[in-house]
């Protein structure tokens, strides 16, 4: 009896009517989702890319394209759920072609030297700065896994690797950000 | 018998035209082309560039002559049911620099219903009697004695059009529009940056610009609307029993003169800082109390028509022809 | 559970639920409005909903000014000025709508045709929105203040005509 006016609640997506209007070429309703959601997508492809600049360019691409897939949204999910997605899959689509390239030019270990001489500006958060730390994809799959709450079968698709590999890389990720806490503490 | 006969002989010419076309591409084809057609038949014409005279005759024969624009790949005269085609086909791209446009004359039953398309095209349209639609973008459109429906519209060019009768709406974006002796039951006309100058017997009548003037000599009008943002607006005109007048302006001036009797409850408003000249009667306009801005209120013999005038900082202006 | 572990599990509490999350240094909507205005290439709709939702406009101001102004001038003019913002933010949709229709199909929204008369509807707009803050009861401005609304629609869309002109045909 009660349950079921709880899950419509839950159902009602505050962004729905934006969406709509948006997806008929609102612009301003588009701006609105954007002002909405913005700084939570900006916090996971910052935390994927681990650079501001990346993150910048990111967040714009992901807002892009999701306007251009507007239409495709059919609403079975909430907008943030799918945003998030989406999210994701821009960044780490990115991400990864850049890790291909970078391995053309330097090797993977110069670009983990690069991330750990990397200086974090002072109002990042004690865990943001030591994200900056881990290695590349150490680091995607903490993301993804812990923060983002993706379950490792999704880690695995998103980032193109073993379902296996995504738990050693979340295990690895926790140790070594445990020891970092140690020292720095 | 009769029938299937012309059916075929349709299908042959349309053969030989279609075999005809690929050596259309020549500088400047000459056409020469005509079909009997019902009298009121739905006409679609479309001319990319150049000029086209279409003229309504008491026949009932469709005839398109002259020379078809350089770039032109063909003609396109074809009739399906009540429905006529002619179109000057066009390479669907290419940079049509060249001056050879098309040159046409094309002779249509009277009754005919137009619609019209170019785009620097001219036209000049005369002798029709239902339903007439001209949209250009760059060409001028000229056109006299239609009657009936009227739309006709260009973006940049001109419109001029004499002895024009029905419901009519003449438009341009920058150019001008120019109507004279119509005796149109209800005229639209509308400007932008060009200049409105009628002469009509219409009894409805609206007019629109924003800085171009609009200078009207009315008949006996029932319902006149005008709205202006810079340009100066003038009408004359005779204002029947409970007609109607309503004159908006930003900064334009309102310049009204009344021809006749005039019965109405006047209703005159500045805003800025424009000012209110009343010369119908001796009511004095009254000055807003912050200083700024005027207002009039009136009545005229019987007051039983309205007219309203307004502008935020022109000036309003009322006397008798 | 270490200490460590349990201090990492609650700054992963702290990230989940966006405390002291990483914050763009610059503004990121300039950009991404320029690129969806370039790139997007869905198809020219028609606008005939847009100048029938503008007639209901003249509807919704008339009710408004009719029936509400009497407690307008008690209130203070907040809902003149209410009634203002709100028009003209639709307007500004609408506009937007309009431009970005058009640049979809690839005009990238400069044109000198008509430019200056655009200007003179937008500082006519500015105008008579003004004056109707002195007048919230004058009928005539607030269907001038519509006019211009629409008005200047057309003015886009003539602009896009004259410089796009094979669109027509």
């Amino acid at each position: 009896m009660t349950v079921k006016p709880i899950r419509q609640k839950l159902l009602v997506d505050p962004d729905k009517e934006l969406v709509h209007r948006a997806s008929r070429g609102d612009m301003q309703a588009f701006q609105q989702l954007f002002e909405r959601h913005y700084k939570w997508v900006y916090a996971l492809v910052w935390r994927l890319a681990g650079a501001s600049d990346s993150a910048h360019d990111l967040t714009q691409e992901v807002f892009i394209k999701v306007w251009g897939s507007l239409a495709q949204f059919r609403g079975e999910s909430k907008f943030s759920t799918w945003l998030h997605t989406i999210a994701t899959r821009v960044a780490m689509g990115e991400l990864r072609k850049n890790k291909r390239w970078q391995h053309i030019r330097l090797t993977g270990e110069a670009s983990y030297a690069q991330s750990m001489t990397y200086e974090p500006s002072a109002d990042l958060s004690e865990l943001d700065k030591l994200i900056l730390r881990l290695p590349e994809q150490t680091r995607w799959a903490f993301v993804l896994h812990c923060i983002e709450g993706l379950r490792h079968e999704e880690v695995a698709t998103e980032m193109g690797i073993a379902i296996g590999t995504s738990k050693a890389q979340v295990h690895r990720a926790r140790q070594m950000l445990e020891e970092w806490l140690t020292d720095d503490g | 018998m009769n029938h299937a006969y012309k059916q075929i002989l349709a299908m042959v010419l349309l053969l030989a035209i279609g075999l005809l076309a690929p050596q259309a591409i020549a500088k400047q084809q000459s056409v020469e082309q005509r079909m009997e057609v019902p009298t009121t038949i739905i006409v679609s014409l479309e001319n990319m560039r150049g000029e086209v005279e279409i003229v309504g005759t008491d026949d009932n024969l469709a005839k398109v002559s002259g020379r078809l624009d350089e770039y032109a790949t063909g003609l396109t005269f074809e009739r399906d049911g009540n429905n006529l085609t002619i179109r000057v086909d066009m390479p669907k791209r290419g940079n049509f620099s060249g001056q050879q446009g098309s040159a046409l004359r094309v002779e249509l039953p009277r009754r005919a219903e137009l619609h019209v398309t170019g785009v620097s095209s001219d036209f000049t349209v005369y002798n029709f009697s239902s339903q007439v639609r001209v949209n250009t973008v760059s060409g001028d459109i000229r056109a006299e004695s239609l009657e009936g429906q009227l739309r006709l519209s260009t973006v940049s060019g001109d419109v001029q059009s004499r002895k024009l009768a029905g419901v009519i709406a003449l438009k341009s974006v920058s150019g001008d529009v120019v109507d004279h002796a119509s005796t149109a039951s209800s005229a639209s006309y509308t400007s932008t940056s060009g200049d409105v100058e009628v002469s009509t017997q219409a009894q409805e009548v609206t007019a629109e610009s924003v800085s171009g003037d609009v200078e009207m000599e009315l008949g006996a009008v029932m319902s006149l609307q005008i709205k202006s943002v810079s340009g100066d607006v003038s009408a004359q005109l005779q204002l029947l029993e409970q007609g109607r007048i309503e004159a908006n302006s930003v900064s334009g001036n309102v310049e009204l003169a009344f021809v006749g009797a005039l019965d109405a409850t006047l209703s005159a408003d500045v805003s800025g800082g424009g000012t209110i000249i009343n010369k119908l009667n001796d009511a004095q306009a009254r000055e807003s109390e912050w200083g700024v801005g005027a207002n009039l209120e009136t009545k005229l013999g019987n007051g039983a028509g309205h007219i309203e005038l307004s502008t935020m900082s022109g000036d309003i202006i009322v006397a008798n022809k | 559970m270490t200490a460590e572990s349990k201090k990492l599990d609650q700054l992963i509490e702290q990230a989940r639920q966006g405390k002291q999350s990483p914050q763009p240094e610059r503004d990121l909507w300039g950009g991404i409005e320029q690129a969806l205005v370039r790139s997007s290439r869905r198809p020219l709709q028609g606008f005939g909903w847009l100048w029938a939702s503008a007639a209901c406009m003249v509807l919704v101001v008339a009710g408004l000014t009719f029936n509400g102004l009497q407690q307008t001038e008690q209130a203070g003019v907040s809902q003149t000025q209410l009634l203002l913002t709100m028009l003209n933010q639709q307007h500004q949709q609408q506009r937007q709508l309009v431009l970005t229709h058009y640049q979809q199909v690839g005009w990238d929204g400069r044109s000198e045709f008509v430019k200056h008369e655009l200007e003179q509807i937008r500082a006519s707009i500015d105008e008579v929105s003004e004056q109707l803050m002195q007048e919230p009861s004058n009928q005539q401005l607030w269907q001038l203040l519509q006019w211009l609304y629409q008005k200047e629609l057309e003015l886009l869309e003539s602009q896009f005509k004259e410089t796009n002109p094979l669109q027509q045909v």
